[in-house]
């Protein structure tokens, strides 16, 4: 482990759990997380409901093994794209962890961005952190049934409406709703929407910090791309201590105070309930709701503010803090050639792409005139928005033909067209030989596609 | 179940929960589940390709369950503390 961090308590993984109460804060950085929460959520609740040339923009349609995105559409062909886009997706979170830390964690991972909602419906039904604590500790009365059930309430709805936006991204979410309000859906929709709404109600309303704590690999790996120059949330030592309780007036070196008034609100509005003053710890999301709180504490006391401060471990030494160094110059780079070989990739992809299955049950056929046969199934994949009238040949073995029942075949937009076709070949292909089939367009769209195959005479040389 | 070992129960429901995603996505990439089968027609428990993916998730959260409890449990019980064996 990096040795940024402090060593946990030896109490480890194990330690019972006590229910984290965080309370509210005001200032910058939560008002990021708002505004980072409502995108990035209306983002996931909206898209699903956007048309694009009269089809829902972003949908992977599993049943017919086709995913549209805007006006691309996917096939199981193009796998390696989605592969591609993970190693992307990967990178740029080693980067950023390089640069900023627990960045991520704070204000884009899905599971603060839905606790964060949570939370929220929890203050407007039981109140604020004082309130919500004496409402746990008292007697079940009628208050606390109706703003327990209230709170429920609103949970449930909200997580079903989560599980009904995410199984839109596989089913048409028009037809989806219609399913709904007819009643006439699918077993497994209902079942994956309500697998999908019970994992959010479990997750952001009672998991919590508890996900990141014991479920979440990032959470344990992200310190070995940790270093000195990584920006963290740190309090300030040297400045704060030693703390202590004073009145407003006083001038706290007087008393030889440090600048920390021991108020607790850091802790207080600590969603995983630790205490940043202890030290870097692995718990911390980083989620600045602790400067957030400190900060307004200073200002009361008419402090200079950022006791508790985004900085870097070389900072805090006195040293300058180096955005490029290697390791993030290395990520850099890697990252953005993949972005552009993606785009380049996606941009340059062939529109028309074949595939070819020999026949299974014969190896090869001889014919009355003494050719040699092949059969094959020949599928041409057209991932355009237009139909094409494509037709076959075949080379790479002299004087072999391609014979198909049609002439030219029309392959409907994004759509996949199944052809048996026989390759003859005279009697003297011996063994096999690879050959190299090709699709051309006859509509004057220019598009041409190959496919390596293998033609199998009898054996000998 | 004593506490410990429901949240080792959790850790391998969870972790074998993220590996099936995983071998979902890339078994099913590669193939349709409508062509699972010998001869042309998928087997009766594969209606139609929602239940095949679905099957094809549930067994692969299976498989990667037993072989995450059966880590677990082999860590768990191993008699020496590596870092006191000196084999190692
Ligand atoms: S620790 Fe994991 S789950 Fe928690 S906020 Fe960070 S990435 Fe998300
Ligand atoms: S210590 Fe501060 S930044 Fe870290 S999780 Fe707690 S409140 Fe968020």
């Amino acid at each position: 482990m990096n040795a940024v961090f402090k060593e946990p308590p030896s109490t480890g993984l194990y330690a019972p759990h006590r229910k984290v109460y965080p309370r509210e804060v005001k200032g910058r950085f939560n008002r990021l997380r708002v505004i980072s929460v409502i995108a990035l959520l209306g983002l996931f609740y909206l898209m699903p409901w956007v048309q694009w040339g009269g089809r829902q923009a972003v949908l992977f349609d599993l049943p017919a093994r086709k995913f549209y995105i805007f006006g691309l559409t996917f096939f199981p062909q193009d796998f390696f794209l989605l592969t591609w886009l993970l190693v992307i997706a990967a990178l740029s979170l080693f980067f950023f962890t390089a640069l900023a830390g627990r960045l991520w964690c704070g204000y884009a991972c899905p599971q603060t961005v839905w606790t964060e909602i949570f939370v929220w419906m929890e203050r407007w039904t039981e109140g604020n952190r004082q309130q919500r604590m004496k409402l746990d500790r008292g007697p079940w009365n009628a208050n606390k049934i109706l703003r327990k059930t209230a709170k429920q309430t609103l949970w449930i709805a909200f997580s079903l409406y989560t599980g009904f936006t995410f199984v839109g991204y596989f089913t048409p979410i028009h037809e989806l709703s219609n399913g709904l309000a007819t009643l006439s859906l699918g077993g497994w929709e209902w079942f994956w929407m309500l697998f999908y709404g019970f994992a959010t109600y479990g997750n952001a309303g009672h998991m919590r910090e508890q996900v990141c704590k014991y479920m979440c690999p990032y959470a344990r790996f992200q310190s070995a791309m940790f270093d000195r120059d990584t920006l963290i949330i740190s309090y300030d030592a040297a400045r704060g201590e030693p703390r202590g309780s004073r009145p407003r007036a006083v001038d706290p070196r007087s008393r030889s105070l440090g600048d920390c008034i021991d108020c607790k609100m850091c802790v207080q509005a600590c969603p995983t309930g630790i205490d940043i003053r202890d030290g870097l710890q692995l718990e911390c999301i980083a989620c600045a709701a602790c400067i957030d709180a400190c900060d307004e504490v200073m200002e009361k006391m008419q402090y200079p503010k950022g006791l508790i401060r985004y900085t870097t471990q070389a900072a805090m030494e006195g040293r300058k803090t180096r955005i490029l160094r290697p390791r993030t110059a290395i990520y850099g780079t890697l990252l953005v050639l993949l972005v552009a070989g993606f785009f380049w990739t996606v941009a340059h992809r062939t529109l028309v792409e074949v595939d070819v299955l020999r026949d299974r049950n014969a190896l090869y056929r001889r014919l009355d005139n003494g050719d040699i046969e092949n059969v094959y199934t020949i599928r041409i994949i057209n991932k355009d928005t237009k139909a094409h009238e494509m037709s076959l040949r075949v080379e790479g073995l002299p004087d072999a033909v391609l014979d198909t029942d049609a002439p030219v075949y029309l392959v409907e937009a994004e759509s996949v067209a199944s052809i048996v076709a026989r390759i003859r070949a005279p009697d003297t292909v011996r063994g096999g030989r690879d050959i190299e089939v090709i699709a051309t367009a006859t509509d004057g769209s220019g598009i041409e596609s190959r496919a390596q195959a293998r033609f199998i005479g009898p054996a000998g040389t | 179940m004593n506490k410990r070992t429901q949240l080792d129960t959790g850790v391998v429901v969870w972790a074998s929960f993220l590996g099936a995603c995983a071998a979902t996505m890339v078994f099913f990439a590669f193939v349709d589940p409508l062509l699972i089968g010998d001869d042309d027609s998928p087997p009766v428990w594969i209606p139609d390709r929602k239940t095949g993916y679905a099957l094809g998730f549930f067994f692969f959260w299976l498989m990667c369950a037993l072989s995450s409890a059966l880590t677990a449990f082999l860590l768990e019980t191993r008699s020496t503390d590596p870092s006191t064996d000196r084999s190692l």
